[in-house]
């Protein structure tokens, strides 16, 4: 369904602010991710402490292919495309064996647990004819007389609902959110741009926020991303079986 | 009541495909802000945020080609302002703070260009520990283990350069296996604690 994959990203929530960019802690970072060849850097974070910006690290390969970032209380991993066709990019599988390894490092080296945890992957689908694209919108929508004159060239869906599954014996709640969108714009790698008119899909899965209590840890990983990855195929699956037929 | 769902992306210069795709908005706003955590595709931009990702782009727009030209043609010489510096310093005059990170991501970038981040080093070896902190020493940490051993002594110079306790610790860790560099590291310590301490 997804025909350029946009952006993998996995995100686990737990205090990390003493995760900053001192000498010492960039050192051991670097030391952890040496074979992969991840460089160091900043980016502002704002919110964490007020209105201040704060510098806060991040490690990225030189093509920005894989980028982890340390905020003060979550650890981004994501894997994005390199090129206009998104050619690096592999299965949500793919993704989250490397996400889950670079997280059991991390997790290991400054020995924390988590309290919530996310996958996202989001893309865009095939070229569909203008027609084909109006036929999507109103297997979507029920729309007014208005947009059936006038059809809409861009609009938006989004779905968030519920479900109830088991990571470590723990009862866990899911939520699942499902976006759905016609977008335009431009696809630009380096001189080439490459104009476009596509469904974009976005599925993101995670744990609910209610729960701070910090109970996950490295082992909790593999349950949540098996159960996330398997409802996110499922639901790519059933979108396009409703949406292309 | 605001619900929170989504886990939003960070507030960072990246947002979802940003190095590749230009999103047209048929809205007349010229920023799509969302005021709940809900979505995570979107960015909500701040204000602040939104100027400071405004002035990287500016920089990388109108510096990098430059400072990039400069490192390549020029020679530089240890204790001699170059170009070089003088852009950089003009840049820190504009925005310090974005001028580290414009910094950064440049060497991150062109990391398998030995000029460059050799040049790049250079440059922020000349400004002091603290106007550099915390992107220089990630940058001089980076430098360390390269496999070309011109920039990992450039790295090193850059520590005895900003010639802090910091930097001394990092210099007693490092083990290196030619041996002139491991007696360069030797001699730097030794005249650093001379300094400190």
């Amino acid at each position: 369904m997804i025909e350029i994959t946009g952006k993998h990203r996995a995100s686990i929530f737990l205090p990390a602010a003493d995760i900053t960019p001192s000498p010492d802690t960039v050192s051991k970072l670097l030391n952890l991710f040496k074979e992969e060849g991840l460089l160091p850097n900043t980016f502002q974070e704002i919110g964490a402490q007020g209105l201040t910006p704060t510098p806060r690290l991040w490690l990225n390969t030189p093509n920005n292919e894989w980028a982890i970032h340390f905020a003060s209380n979550r650890i981004d991993i994501e894997q994005n495309p390199v090129d206009e066709n998104g050619s690096n990019i592999g299965s949500s599988s793919d993704f989250k064996n490397t996400a889950h390894e670079y997280f059991t490092r991390i997790l290991s080296e400054f020995n924390k647990k988590f309290n919530r945890i996310s996958l996202v992957t989001s893309g865009l689908t095939k070229q569909f004819s203008e027609d084909k694209l109006n036929e999507i919108c109103q297997k979507l929508f029920v729309l007014i007389p208005k947009y059936i004159d006038n059809p809409p060239f861009e609009w938006n869906s989004r779905l968030v609902s519920r479900q109830n599954i088991t990571i470590d014996d723990l009862k866990e709640v899911l939520n699942i959110i499902t976006n759905i969108n016609r977008i335009r714009g431009q696809i630009i790698n380096n001189n080439k741009i490459l104009e476009f008119d596509r469904i974009e899909l976005s599925i993101e899965i995670n744990t609910i926020a209610e729960n701070p209590e910090l109970r996950f840890t490295n082992n909790s990983l593999q349950g949540f991303f098996d159960k996330a990855i398997s409802i996110q195929d499922g639901l790519l699956t059933e979108i396009e079986e409703h949406i292309v037929g | 009541m605001i619900n929170i769902y989504e886990t939003p992306p960070l507030d960072t210069k990246q947002i979802y495909l940003d190095l590749l795709i230009k999103r047209f908005n048929s809205y007349t706003e010229p920023a799509y802000t969302k005021e709940n955590t809900f979505e995570t595709i979107e960015q909500t931009d701040s204000d602040e945020n939104y100027t400071n990702n405004k002035r990287l782009t500016e920089f990388r727009n109108n510096f990098s080609s430059e400072l990039l030209r400069l490192i390549r043609e020029q020679d530089f010489e240890y204790g001699i302002d170059s170009p070089a510096d003088a852009l950089v310093r003009e840049c820190i005059q504009k925005n310090s703070s974005i001028t580290k990170e414009w910094l950064n991501e440049l060497f991150t970038e062109n990391y398998n260009d030995t000029t460059i981040i050799t040049g790049i080093m250079r440059v922020i070896s000349h400004f002091s520990y603290d106007l550099m902190a915390p992107q220089g020493i990630t940058m001089a940490l980076a430098a360390l283990p390269h496999s070309n051993q011109g920039v990992r002594e450039v790295g090193i110079r850059a520590l005895e350069n900003w010639g802090t306790f910091e930097c001394l610790n990092i210099l007693e860790s490092l083990k290196f296996e030619e041996e002139w560099l491991s007696e360069y590291v030797a001699q730097v310590i030794i005249d650093l604690k001379d300094e400190l301490m």
